[in-house]
């Protein structure tokens, strides 16, 4: 019996901890996860014009930019009952699903292929049998022997001097890493291509939004006019034939690259098809209009719920209705004035910081007290998933043809039954699966967009209510976004042209909310449970877990000091 | 910042939301080429970087000194690039490298897809004003340069 620390998790974005408590055989009887960071963003939005969120609010997360920057500018458009252009929604769809395919790449390869690839193996592998294993895998051109020594070599000068650089403390040797070395070298040599790979489709949210990361946006549509003279604005032809090219090359990576390792790492580790997903709830918002964000049934990826993994099931779900969404505070450093067991609809939600932790340095948190910086958001009192898994689920569920012959094919490769979707494995297939659907809907819009301005219709922008005298007294709205990682939704109200309340509820809160007085624990909790570590020094397994859900912790926590006193003193040496 | 802890260490400001990567490498990389920092202005920001403005180089700077400005995001004249002063631009006050050296790898910046510069290089911007409403700049009459041809996006 004892109690893991893993503080901070490291390859993910934000601040997280983990207190896992082990019985004597190394099994984890529970898991605690802890948000240890707060920020001030929601706080800040008060009495700020509306306008402007996007810009602050975009702030809350340089990785998974765009995220807010579009659930902000569709709050307000919610509120106000603003209509966009239709180009405006293709070109969000398009930055939306840059963002995915950028993002899932670099969490499949920088934040979460080493807990399953051994860098250190990768030194003894043989190049040329690794280059006649990339032949056999996928297409991909880099393919020849020379092209892994090369890494090989990079990779033996880093060892040979000491310094690991950004393979430093790792758990290279954990007899639970399964790989041959030519697959580890192979997925090496693919993080390293990623890295340079990945600035490439960022250029799509700098060609519509002037840069990545943090593009533009603007409520009322897209700020981007199209040029009707080449050369003189950023979205001119010339820059809409490099969007169909840059789409292009992100499908054969994604196809040739992530989803072809994909397959071959899983391969090796199938006993993670079993464990890693303990609540069986699953919830998404639905996202990717074709092209009115106010009909759901045109969303790409379907707005629903599931409970009890009853796939057959799906429920609705609306984001206006206050018995729905709530977020709870039983073990969160925060208060409410109706009391801690109050559960608020972020129309009516509460941001105000009460903190009750240790105020030094400290073993363990008090986990039958407050113990995070998170609130613990609930579905009709349920704690739910968000994320790839989610989705991928809600739309097999739904009988979306592409995803259920996808799934089926992967189950079959891996020999696997359904089953085996609701484990670790299987939420990283799913972000795959669903980062190839993605991929390959891209230029469906694009040529939709092309489409319109060839036509003559160019319109990205509606001004009509653009100044505050359009605006009636009081208005509230949500505006929702299935962001990569899950689930996102900013709830705004305003006052006389400000913002009166603004709440925003987070992919990652849901997943690594702490658990509520109902007993009920949320989805990294229930995930860890009963994970056996084969060494309580070298959690790799909780890591494989947790790094699953690819946690974005910046986004997950909101809030600071309102009197802006300082919460945190940071000494350099 | 003004100063460090340490006077032996070099304390080099580089601001922006974010700074743009090519600010960091290139100071990083002068240092370890000449054995020193750039040269600096009186906030410790690499004038090679922040010595002028956005404004200074920005690609709608013929419109601005013309007074062409655009009153919409997507009227005839932001399709024609026109200056975005009225927008809410705040290239006029904000000292930064976006217009020359662009972003991710030369592709594009705020002001050349659309949007004002909200200034997020320059201290205190987020409280400065609200971004479409921006009362307080006035077009600066010694702001003018010839402005790099806008190239096509690589």
């Amino acid at each position: 019996m004892g109690i893991v620390v893993v503080d901070p998790v490291t390859r993910i974005e934000g601040h997280l901890r983990i207190e896992a408590e082990l019985d004597a055989t190394g099994t984890i009887t529970r898991a605690s996860s802890c948000g240890t960071m707060v920020r001030g963003i929601e706080k800040i939005m008060q009495g700020r014009d509306p306008r402007d969120a996007w810009a602050f609010t975009q702030r809350i997360c340089g990785v998974c930019t765009t995220s807010h920057g579009i659930a902000s500018v569709r709050a307000v458009e919610d509120a106000l009952k603003i209509a966009i252009p239709e180009n405006a929604e293709i070109i969000r769809n398009l930055m939306n699903g840059a963002q995915y395919i950028q993002d899932h790449v670099v969490h499949f390869y920088h934040l979460h292929a080493m807990d399953w690839v051994d860098v250190v193996s990768a030194l003894s592998a043989d190049p040329g049998e690794t280059a006649r294993l990339q032949q056999c895998m996928s297409p991909w051109p880099n393919n020849t022997t020379d092209h892994f020594a090369a890494t090989q070599q990079k990779l033996r000068t880093f060892v040979e001097t000491g310094q690991l650089g950004i393979f430093n403390n790792g758990y290279w040797g954990h007899p639970e890493y399964k790989l041959p070395a030519e697959i580890n070298l192979l997925a090496v040599t693919h993080y390293m291509e990623a890295l340079a790979w990945q600035r490439d489709i960022a250029k799509v949210h700098a060609i519509f939004g002037g840069k990545n990361p943090h593009p533009s946006f603007v409520v009322g549509g897209m700020p981007c006019a199209i040029s009707t003279q080449d050369g003189v604005t950023a979205v001119n032809a010339l820059a809409l034939d490099r969007v169909g090219e840059i789409i292009a090359q992100a499908r054969a990576f994604v196809d040739q690259v992530y989803i072809s390792d994909l397959l071959a790492i899983a391969r090796f580790y199938k006993d993670w098809a079993t464990k890693g997903e303990g609540l069986g709830n699953f919830l998404s918002f639905g996202d990717f209009p074709q092209y009115d964000v106010n009909d759901e049934s045109t969303f790409f990826f379907p707005r629903g719920a599931i409970l009890d993994r009853d796939l057959g099931n799906v429920l609705p779900v609306d984001l206006n209705d206050t018995a729905q969404v709530q977020e709870l505070i039983s073990h969160s450093w925060y208060e409410y004035t109706a009391g801690k067991n109050a559960a608020l609809h972020p129309y009516q939600g509460e941001t105000t910081p009460r903190y009750s932790g240790p105020s030094n340095t400290y073993t363990n948190l008090d986990l039958d007290a407050e113990y995070s910086w998170l609130k613990s958001p609930r579905w009709r009192g349920y704690p739910m998933e968000v994320g790839p898994l989610a989705r991928v689920l809600i739309m097999f569920g739904q009988g979306n043809e592409v995803v259920q012959e996808t799934v089926n094919k992967v189950l079959a490769e891996l020999k696997l039954p359904l089953g085996a979707l609701f484990s670790t494995l299987g939420r990283t297939a799913a972000r795959g699966i669903e980062c190839k659907a993605l991929a390959d809907q891209m230029p469906v819009w694009y040529e939709r967009l092309r489409g319109n301005i060839a036509d003559g219709n160019g319109t990205v922008f509606d001004d009509s209510q653009f100044r505050p005298s359009t605006w009636p007294a009081q208005a509230q709205g949500v505006g929702f976004l299935e962001a990569p990682r899950g689930a996102l939704a900013h709830w705004i109200v305003i006052n006389s042209g400000r913002i009166g309340n603004y709440q925003a509820v987070v992919p990652t809160t849901w997943n690594a909310g702490p658990r509520d007085d109902n007993g009920l624990e949320g989805p990294y909790d229930a995930a860890l449970r009963g994970h056996t570590l084969h060494d309580p020094q070298q959690p790799l397994e909780i890591l494989r877990t947790i790094h699953s859900f690819d946690p974005c912790m910046g986004c997950a926590v909101h809030l600071a000091d309102p009197e802006g006193g300082s919460l945190l003193t940071v000494q350099i040496q | 910042m003004k100063q460090g802890l340490f006077a032996a260490k070099p304390l080099v400001n580089a601001p922006g939301c974010p700074p743009n990567p090519e600010v960091l490498t290139g100071t990083i990389a002068h240092y370890l080429a000449f054995g020193a920092v750039p040269e600096l202005d009186d906030v410790l920001r690499p004038k090679v970087y922040y010595g002028r403005t956005v404004h200074d180089c920005c690609s709608r700077i013929e419109h601005f000194n013309n007074e062409r400005f655009a009153f919409s995001f997507d009227d005839e004249g932001a399709r024609l690039g026109y200056c975005l002063a009225l927008l809410g631009c705040r290239g006029m006050t904000t000292r930064n490298a976006c217009s020359s050296l662009k972003w991710n790898q030369g592709t594009s910046y705020p002001m050349y897809s659309g949007h004002g510069c909200i200034g997020c290089s320059e201290p205190g911007f987020w409280d400065k004003s609200d971004l479409y409403r921006d009362e307080g700049a006035m077009p600066d009459p010694n702001g003018i340069c010839v402005a790099p041809p806008p190239s096509p996006i690589s």
